[in-house]
């Protein structure tokens, strides 16, 4: 099965899933991050040539701070530069815990390697072969760009009687079940109704009723069984 | 379309994750998509030259053509993402039926749209043309056009970087004195696109390598967008579970497992024998057709018989097509032609794949051959570091406390004892802890007989080193095959056990007394 | 058992470990030892729970929100530790001198790498005034040469920077010298080819320009200026140098590793070496900046203030922390 999410297994068993971050998203946030910075260094420029000489050195040290060290921070902190987090993405370590200073630092540094030979050419061809989509600085410090988790809220279902189902449910039945209901508005009627019957030695029930049997199923379930 | 043969985990993804994981596809399948795309490409882009006259214009032409090499990748993709493979072979042998369809507006205007991967699946793949194309489009694009055309736009940066970091590479590449020479000829003329036809033939390349490479990428991240789209619109990862959770029924029910699934087996496999009495009195009462017909029907409007299927089958509108004749003459005459054309850039392509087999080499034989820089891996203080010797090897204890005085005397007691084992463990024990103590050979305590044996070659002397091995081979052979060895070669062993231990040792013991 | 019920019983330790976490996220400093102690064995619990509610097929909603749970303290539990200042202290002091005792090696062959062609161009340019002009281009050569001219008024700046203040200078060297460091380092990646070209170059360049300073007379002017922040300047240089072979050897060597593993574990050994060259770096930028282009200050006290820099450069990397153990932010990553 092709995918792009990796697992990890935690020392108590537990598999986390990272769903990673391909090299288009990334070059995204790339882009907005170039987009900030440009906007920073206008705006200081034109501060600081108010200050003269002194205010020229303040603007290298500030141009060095902001080349080598504005994604260490953000990420080693955040876990995402303001790009990667406008684009809904987040920088942890190979395990899925955050990133450690040192991690942060190397993976940023080793962008030099990365930009060879031209405007990131190396990382690019690295995030397409790599089937972790990582590249020369993500290899180096174990450390892997994700899409940052949304938060678990639960969707409106149906309204419906809730109904237990016939027979005990699995995990991924039950989730299906609950997805359907959640979707059910986002398909045409007909296509719910043909998805509904897939389910008829289930529901024992015609049809056009499947749909509202499988809305009920879908209820009690989110109730607890 | 069989959907439960479909190789990539269908969920809902978002946009991104999407086109992430059309890149995972292209990567799986990424030589062929290569070759599906390179193949046409390259055909088209030497024709284009040797027809044209201008250079410039003919790799215009080469570019703008780019739709006809992308639609065998779309095709494959459709096909292999449910299991099905077709061989590069084949897709080009049907090569025009796949590109045909709607051809004319996609190399006008179509060509200009940069989320034409995400569009062309509904052209190609559902055949919709005009206002059903439109409207279907408009469906499908909600939400997700502006990423499409976005992701064109950033898949045409990465050819774009691909073609930089190449020219880059050969400026790297080159040796320094040429440095000025590349940026004026070639640097330049290439940034401000002047006339010139070597220069042209050294574009064409670059462009067909960073093209080629990123198409996969594109055409599978478009299609990648089109399928988690319809995912999201149909339902399709449900549609998936409820075909498994449907077929794990049914196997519950073949195992008899629950009551109501079993019933409906028993009515299956014998409807007829073991019908319920009340129905079987029905049908004797009333022979009537029209009721048997309704009777029928209601029962084909139960939900066993009662599936609604749509089956959707992607397939491209082919039709058998004569051959046309070919003038091979003119094709042939034209080949040389072009050779003759291409022969110049083929010198440049060979020098460049001569320098990188040459620099490939240099760093093989780097990697080959420096075993010497070994010597940056071993920790610093190794060398000074003096070992404490272990007390004890392989479960024999070494200490100098734990054996006798004379060891050969005791060996021989022992021996005549009728305890071999014991005197060749003796004798083996005593070796090693003078091996231990005496020589001091850095032995550690997870060392084997076989590498206490190899420290003794490179470290002891010949007459001594015979010696350890026959003990060594006698002790092996006693411990773990258990065969012992003659009373003969045993005595003999003790006795020279001492010419090549015991001096040293009692001038020791001596001195320590 | 229920799910309502299993709800019930276990939900005030699910929320007691959601405050413990909320807390830990405050960094509130105040919370005291007991409290994060509970951490591991409420985790324990939860990850304990997570897998009955899989196990016995309750809500996906509720599965989901264990998993959740389950993930942010698997965040905080395996997290590496983030640092202080006194952290940053320890690294300097312990840390770093201790990491490059370790890679003695490596920085005996960088300093091979950059002292032995610049002493050897150096001589050659001291001998023949025109041997500079093989690796510069004129334009460069005869900039520097403004730049240390005895007639120029104040030493080490060229015409366009001549005028300018300190503090503008502190900012080009930070920018100018740390960039170097961190490229003699990350090139070090291509199988530590790049970090030996450019260290070759370096010395070549800084060797060959001390050498053809030294033969048009310019002594008194070029010697004093460099002799200030060179003890720091250089040999942070070659310990930058050093972690950009130690980066690179893995490729070459990966001695009993897989390559990859080797280059991980390469990675995080050179990055210490590297965060250090790179604050040295820094310091020695503000003796550049504000010393060394002194002019009021007597040549003598300049050479004599060298001498005291290279003692403490000595000392501090072989005397420093010796003894400590490595602290653990040494084995992280």
């Amino acid at each position: 099965m092709i995918d792009t999410l990796r697992h990890y297994e935690t020392p108590e068993g537990i598999e986390l899933k990272l769903p990673l971050a391909g090299p288009a998203v990334r070059a995204s946030a790339w882009l907005i991050d170039i987009l900030i910075r440009s906007a920073i260094y206008l705006i200081a420029w034109w501060i600081l040539s108010f200050l003269g000489k002194v205010g020229r050195g303040g603007f290298l040290l500030m141009a060095f701070l902001l080349e080598w060290f504005y994604p260490v921070v953000f990420e080693a902190i955040r876990g995402a530069t303001p790009g990667k987090k406008v684009m809904g993405l987040l920088v942890c370590q190979d395990n899925g815990t955050p990133l450690s200073w040192s991690a942060s630092l190397l993976r940023n540094l080793l962008r030099v390697v990365d930009f060879l030979p031209f405007f990131y050419g190396f990382g690019l061809l690295s995030t397409l072969l790599n089937r972790d989509f990582k590249r020369l600085g993500d290899l180096a410090a174990g450390t892997v760009v994700v899409y940052a988790p949304d938060k678990n809220s639960e969707k409106p279902l149906p309204e419906q009687k809730p109904l237990p189902p016939p027979y005990p449910l699995d995990l991924t039945e039950q989730q299906a079940i609950t997805n359907f209901a959640e979707r059910s508005s986002s398909f045409s009627d007909a296509r719910a109704r043909e998805l509904a019957s897939l389910l008829a030695p289930m529901t024992q029930a015609p049809a056009e009723k499947a749909t509202n049997t499988l809305h009920g199923y879908a209820q009690w379930l989110r109730k607890g069984g | 379309m069989q959907i439960d043969k479909i190789s990539a985990r269908l969920r809902l993804r978002n946009n991104w994750e999407a086109i992430d994981l059309g890149f995972s596809l292209a990567r799986q399948w990424f030589l062929r998509l290569w070759l599906l795309w390179l193949v046409p490409a390259t055909i088209v882009t030497a024709l284009s030259l040797s027809l044209i006259d201008s250079v410039l214009l003919a790799l215009v032409v080469a570019w703008w053509l780019q739709p006809l090499y992308e639609r065998p990748l779309l095709h494959f993709l459709s096909r292999a993402l449910f299991g099905e493979y077709p061989s590069v072979r084949r897709e080009l042998r049907h090569y025009w039926q796949l590109v045909k369809p709607q051809l004319l507006v996609t190399i006008l205007w179509r060509r200009f749209h940069p989320g034409r991967s995400f569009v062309e699946p509904v052209a190609l793949l559902e055949g919709l043309k005009g206002k059903a194309r439109s409207q279907r489009l408009s469906v499908l694009g909600l939400g997700t056009s502006g990423t499409a055309i976005w992701f064109g736009l950033l898949c045409w940066l990465f050819g774009r970087t691909l073609d930089g970091s190449q020219i880059t590479l050969l400026y790297m590449l080159l040796p320094e004195e040429l440095n000025l020479w590349f940026m004026e000829n070639i640097a330049s003329r290439l940034l401000s696109w002047q006339q010139g036809e070597d220069l042209h033939w050294l574009a064409a390349l670059v462009w067909l390598t960073s093209t080629s490479l990123v198409a996969p990428f594109f055409i599978a991240g478009g299609f990648a967008l089109y399928l988690s789209r319809r995912t999201r619109l149909e339902g399709w990862d449900i549609e998936l579970a409820f075909r498994r959770m449907a077929n794990r029924q049914q196997k519950r029910a073949a195992n008899g497992g629950k009551a109501g699934a079993a019933l409906a087996l028993t009515l299956c496999l014998c409807g007829a024998l073991l019908a319920p009495p009340a129905p079987a009195s029905e049908y004797s009462k009333t022979p009537d057709l029209q009721a048997d017909k309704t009777l029928a029907e209601e029962i084909a409007a139960q939900p066993e018989f009662g599936e609604l299927e749509t089956r959707e089958v992607w397939r491209p509108i082919e039709k058998e097509k004569p051959k046309a004749e070919r003038n091979w003459f003119e094709k042939l005459r034209g080949f040389f032609e072009w050779l003759e054309k291409v022969l110049p850039a083929l010198g440049l392509f060979l020098k460049v794949v001569i320098v990188l087999l040459l620099v490939a080499l240099i760093v093989w034989l780097i990697i080959r051959f420096t075993s010497w820089l070994d010597w940056l891996n071993l920790p610093g203080k190794g060398k000074r570091r003096k070992q404490t010797p272990p007390s004890s090897l392989f479960g024999l204890e070494l200490g100098r406390e734990s054996l006798p005085d004379d060891v050969a005397a005791s060996a021989l007691k022992l021996l005549e004892n009728d305890h071999i084992r014991e005197a060749i463990s003796l004798l083996f024990r005593a070796a090693l802890s003078h091996m231990v103590h005496h020589s001091e050979l850095p032995i550690s305590d997870s060392s084997t007989e076989g590498e206490c044996l190899r420290l003794a070659e490179r470290h002891r002397p010949a007459s001594e080193l015979g010696y350890f091995r026959r003990l060594t081979d006698t002790w092996l052979l006693l411990a773990y095959a258990h065969q012992p060895p003659s009373a003969e070669h045993t005595r003999e062993l003790c006795q020279n056990w001492a010419q090549h231990y015991r001096d040293e040792r009692s001038a020791e013991s001596g001195s320590v007394s | 058992m229920k799910q309502q019920a299993f709800e019930q019983l276990y939900k005030e330790r699910w929320e007691q470990f959601d405050r413990l976490l909320d807390d830990l996220d405050q960094r509130r400093p105040q919370l005291p030892l007991e409290q994060r102690q509970q951490l591991p064995a409420l985790y324990r619990r939860l990850c304990a729970h997570y897998a009955l509610a899989q196990q016995r097929h309750y809500s996906p909603h509720l599965v989901a929100v264990l998993h959740q749970r389950v993930m942010r303290g698997h965040q905080h539990l395996y997290r590496s530790k983030s640092s202080g200042l006194w952290r940053l202290l320890e690294f300097l002091w312990v840390t770093f001198p201790n990491q490059l005792r370790r890679h003695h090696r490596h920085f005996w062959l960088a300093t091979a790498l950059f002292y032995l062609p610049a002493i050897f161009f150096g001589i050659a340019c001291y001998q023949d005034g025109d041997m500079i002009y093989s690796l510069m281009p004129d334009g460069s050569v005869a900039r520097m040469e403004y730049m240390y001219d005895p007639a120029n008024e104040q030493v080490g700046r060229d015409s366009e920077r001549k005028a300018d203040s300190d503090i503008m200078m502190l900012g080009h060297y930070i920018w100018n010298n740390v960039s170097i460091d961190f490229r003699s380092f990350a090139l070090g990646i291509l199988a530590a080819i790049g970090t030996v070209l450019i260290t070759l170059f370096n010395g070549f360049s800084i060797g060959g320009v001390a050498g053809h300073l030294s033969q048009l007379g310019f002594t008194e002017t070029f010697w004093p200026f460099v002799s200030g922040h060179g003890p720091f300047e250089l040999t942070a240089l070659t310990i930058a140098t050093a972690a950009g072979l130690r980066l690179g050897q893995p490729l070459l060597s990966p001695g009993p590793y897989r390559r990859i593993d080797a280059l991980k574990i390469a990675a995080g050994e050179s990055i210490q070496l590297l965060i250090g060259a790179a604050v040295m770096t820094t310091a020695a930028a503000f003796i550049e900046a504000f010393w060394s282009p002194n002019p009021n200050i007597p040549i003598p006290v300049k050479y004599g203030f060298s001498a005291l820099m290279w003692v403490i450069t000595i000392l501090y990397l072989w005397r420093a922390g010796r003894g400590r153990s490595t602290p653990r932010a040494a084995r992280a990553n």
